[in-house]
């Protein structure tokens, strides 16, 4: 993989992050949380999967945790195991029809969203947020799946 | 069937990677290993942000001013808002001058011990994580340093009440953690009842808790809780908030919730006092 192509990829996440900051906001006092920086930055394993191995997701992870200032190597350690979960079922999709695919990407991103609350928001974990999130980031999938695509097809060489 | 792992997947590296990030993680959260590593970030992050802005982004704003005229109007209704919040948080002191000046044997050696020569600085908040307030436990803020940094255990108050202390600083900026931030506790008394009010990590929200039985006291909500003072960080009589809730754990002790006077996001200027600014 060119610099270029994964100076494209770091900003796709990054911009999706501050999308995500932006929202919770208003979206947390109704037990919702998007991690769209985390879809985006899956969409990239499963539509590239021979170019974005463990120490990309490593490196993405370590610059994602110094830029929103979470616990070092938290989003390193989630984005790895993420990816390596991605490339164990990398053939399987293939077979996998887009509601499960969404449903398994849902999945990903509530054990995201459980393991981030877990570490930065231990006193007031809530049930609530994952089980609810999980549908909310199920919706958010699809969108970034369509909007993702024609952004690879337009920008990604 | 679905296949587990392919032979392609590189097993070595995601293990390596994966020690090698919760070894990161443990030294953070553990140690705070990485924590000037990512003030410096922060700090840069803020520089350059605010360069960038001056550079680019002012002149054209600037520039689309000038011809819509109204570039006049729009600086002095900023200087105003600022000169309004300073004279909010300026009345804030005034007002509270007798609590805020009182006499305290510990605190006056404090003082007397002290190098801190100013009685009080304005400072602009520089970065506020709105979302990390609302979502999570850790409740920081940071503030731009005047012509030196903040010294470490400056209160910080707005025209509310006290916001917290500052707990870190650098050339550039200054790291305030908040009073309903998970790690940080304060001594809050209500007549004779004292307790420690330790951060929810939940905006404005503080938690006192105390057996019952060994304090049998009552309390009705909406009743205010003020900083007692023995802590020797805030000044003692502060209106600190007023009792939320009441509730008695498993444990059959009573919790106390108590919501911050004070609002972090009111305001774009704070002010930061010293204890010797009880002389």
């Amino acid at each position: 993989m060119t610099l270029n192509n994964l100076f494209k990829i770091f900003v796709t996440i990054i911009s999706a992050n501050y999308l995500d900051s932006r929202i919770n906001i208003f979206m947390l006092d109704y037990y919702l949380s998007f991690s769209l920086g985390f879809l985006v930055f899956c969409f990239w394993v499963f539509s590239l999967p021979n170019n974005i191995y463990a120490l990309t997701s490593f490196i993405i992870g370590l610059s994602i945790d110094l830029i929103l200032g979470s616990p070092f190597g938290l989003n390193a350690l989630l984005f790895t195991i993420s990816s390596f979960v991605i490339h164990s079922y990398r053939y399987s999709f293939r077979i996998f029809s887009l509601l499960q695919i969404t449903i398994f990407f849902a999945l990903l991103s509530s054990f995201y969203l459980g393991f981030i609350n877990i570490f930065m928001n231990t006193a007031n974990f809530s049930y609530l947020l994952i089980f609810l999130s999980f549908f909310l980031n199920g919706l958010a999938w699809i969108l970034i799946y369509i909007l993702m695509n024609k952004f690879k097809k337009r920008f990604y060489r | 069937m679905a296949r587990i792992a392919p032979g392609n997947t590189p097993k070595l590296a995601y293990t390596l990677l994966l020690v090698l990030s919760s070894l990161f993680l443990y030294l953070d959260l553990q140690y705070k290993s990485f924590t000037p590593t990512k003030n410096f970030f922060n700090s840069a992050l803020l520089s350059s942000n605010l360069l960038i802005k001056n550079i680019f982004f002012k002149p054209i704003s600037n520039l689309y001013n000038l011809t819509t005229s109204k570039n006049d109007l729009i600086k002095l209704n900023q200087s105003l808002e600022d000169a309004l919040e300073i004279t909010r948080i300026e009345n804030f002191l005034v007002l509270n001058k007798a609590k805020l000046f009182k006499n305290n044997k510990g605190l006056i050696n404090y003082i007397e011990s002290s190098t801190i020569t100013s009685l009080y600085e304005i400072a602009a908040v520089s970065s506020f994580d709105t979302n990390q307030y609302k979502c999570c436990d850790s409740h920081r803020l940071f503030l731009f340093n005047n012509s030196t940094p903040f010294k470490e255990g400056g209160t910080v108050i707005n025209s509310e009440g006290i916001l917290g202390q500052i707990t870190d600083s650098n050339n550039r900026v200054s790291e305030v953690i908040l009073i309903s931030d998970i790690n940080h506790s304060m001594p809050v008394k209500l007549n004779n009842f004292f307790c420690n009010a330790s951060g929810t990590g939940r905006p404005r929200i503080l938690e006192c808790k105390y057996d019952s039985s060994l304090w049998p006291e009552s309390f009705s909500i909406g009743e205010n809780f003020y900083s007692s003072g023995l802590g020797g960080v805030f000044p003692e009589g502060l209106l600190i908030g007023d009792i939320k809730s009441i509730r008695i754990d498993d444990d059959n002790q009573t919790i106390i919730e108590i919501e911050s006077a004070a609002n972090p996001l009111i305001q774009n200027h704070v002010m930061v006092i010293y204890p010797n600014d009880f002389k």
